[in-house]
């Protein structure tokens, strides 16, 4: 009985946390937020994929940056966990597509939602935190913006080849 | 804005269960200094990791709200050996006050989670009495009916905002059906609602904040001397786990008007007690010591 009404919960739990991503997605298509997308991927509403586009005036204009999603059971009381998976060169980026940005971490606030997020990774595209870096190469060229620039094309020119 | 003020801490301790809320915080700053050698890339890792553990263990340790027991008897142990003889002179002054006390997970919710536990088990036990449903239950569904309106006013987001809003107001409408056991079980389910519900407490804090800028932006002023509502509410209310302080207390009891005893417990051999707001006759009592709150019952309880 004790499992069973467990299950109960769980189920419930799960069906709240679905119908609030069913709002999000709904939320995210009609307001069509500018360079960035989301989408459910296959038919697995806690799993998706996003699009970020840099934008103007920095040296991300006009790159896009495809990224996983992934939602915790409890969402969003945790925060979903993300990662690019279009490679990228930039100081707050691992090799792996980890990200460092306070608000997927200890920073996380349930108010926050996935327009949120990835509005905080587009702005974060153009003003990268130097101070700690995932990427020391990249942190370091951030001063010179047109080497970056350089470097920046060149990296993504290969990734997307 | 002290003594319930978190930063005011006190203990040195870092074993996880024992430690008061804001020892999480010291224990991650410690492992950074530790790892100084270390990327920052290893760094990050490692304190996310770390983290992640100390809440996980917390939360296997310690239950969300755990059983009423005696305040001596709960308290006696844990200070027996301090060599600050004013705890055992205050423990000896609320023994006589109170009668019993609920400790609540050391998480950073403590606040809010023994808040609206103890709001929540009076209503229980005072809609057991009576065969209609209570004025309190019909006012605070209508405080929170009205709350979904303040949120979006103060710019969250409906569409992550509604989960938590019904997820309250649902609570709420089951209080009819509930025996104080069976929500002491409901508020103790890691997979049930007991998370979100606390969280909207902070979202509820917040935008009683934001409402009411002006009178609030005195007691949230930085270091450099400027009042940042906004950011205050995003770094020091809504963050998952982060610990209350009196300018939250003061947000959440006016929003709900709802209001609290703060029984606050130090070396002192005095415990002082504080009503928000002042005047009222709270049926919610917490006991605060320096980086934590748990839950009292008074003698008439």
């Amino acid at each position: 009985m004790a499992a069973l009404a467990e299950q109960g919960n769980v189920r419930r739990e799960t069906g709240n946390v679905t119908k609030r991503l069913q709002k999000e997605l709904m939320t995210l298509m009609m307001e069509a937020v500018p360079g960035a997308t989301a989408f459910p991927e296959n038919d697995n509403v806690f799993s998706w994929i996003g699009t970020i586009r840099g934008t103007k005036d920095t040296v991300y204009d006009g790159l896009e940056y495809k990224l996983s999603i992934k939602f915790p059971a409890d969402y969003p009381y945790n925060p979903p966990t993300i990662k690019f998976i279009t490679p990228i060169f930039h100081p707050n980026v691992d090799t792996h597509g980890n990200i460092c940005l306070d608000i997927l971490k200890e920073k996380w606030s349930a108010a926050y939602s996935v327009k949120t997020i990835l509005l905080s990774i587009q702005s974060l595209l153009g003003e990268p935190n130097c101070d700690s870096p995932l990427n020391t190469h990249a942190a370091q060229l951030w001063e010179d913006q047109a080497k970056y620039l350089t470097v920046l094309k060149e990296k993504y020119a290969m990734k997307t080849a | 804005m002290n003594p319930a003020g978190d930063d005011s801490a006190t203990t040195t301790t870092t074993t996880t269960t024992e430690a008061a809320d804001g020892d999480l915080q010291r224990a991650l700053e410690a492992s950074l200094r530790d790892v100084g050698t270390m990327s920052a890339q290893e760094q990050d890792r490692l304190t996310i990791d770390q983290l992640n553990d100390i809440v996980a263990t917390i939360a296997q340790e310690q239950p969300m709200v755990g059983a009423k027991v005696g305040i001596s008897e709960a308290l006696a142990a844990e200070y027996a050996e301090n060599p600050m003889k004013g705890f055992a002179l205050g423990i000896d002054i609320l023994n006589a006050k109170y009668s019993a006390m609920r400790r609540v997970r050391k998480d950073g919710n403590c606040f809010y989670r023994g808040f609206l536990y103890r709001y929540l088990e009076a209503l229980v036990l005072a809609q057991q009495q009576q065969p209609t449903t209570i004025p309190e239950l019909v006012r605070i569904r209508e405080v929170v009916k009205g709350s979904k309106k303040k949120l979006l006013d103060v710019g969250y987001d409906e569409s992550a905002m509604d989960m938590f809003w019904e997820m309250f107001a649902e609570l709420l409408d089951q209080v009819p059906s509930l025996t104080p056991d069976a929500l002491h079980l409901k508020l103790n389910d890691e997979q049930g609602v007991s998370n979100h519900v606390v969280w909207f407490c902070r979202a509820l804090s917040a935008t009683q904040i934001k409402l009411n800028a002006d009178r609030f932006a005195p007691f949230i002023m930085g270091e450099d001397g400027l009042a940042d509502v906004d950011k205050f509410c995003r770094t020091e209310v809504e963050p998952v786990n982060h610990e209350c302080e009196q300018v939250q207390i003061i947000a959440l009891t006016e929003m709900l008007q709802v209001p609290v005893t703060i029984e606050y417990l130090d070396a002192s051999g005095h415990p002082s007690s504080i009503v928000f707001p002042e005047g009222a006759h709270p049926t919610v009592k917490l006991l605060y010591r320096p980086g934590h709150y748990d839950i009292l019952y008074d003698t008439t309880d």
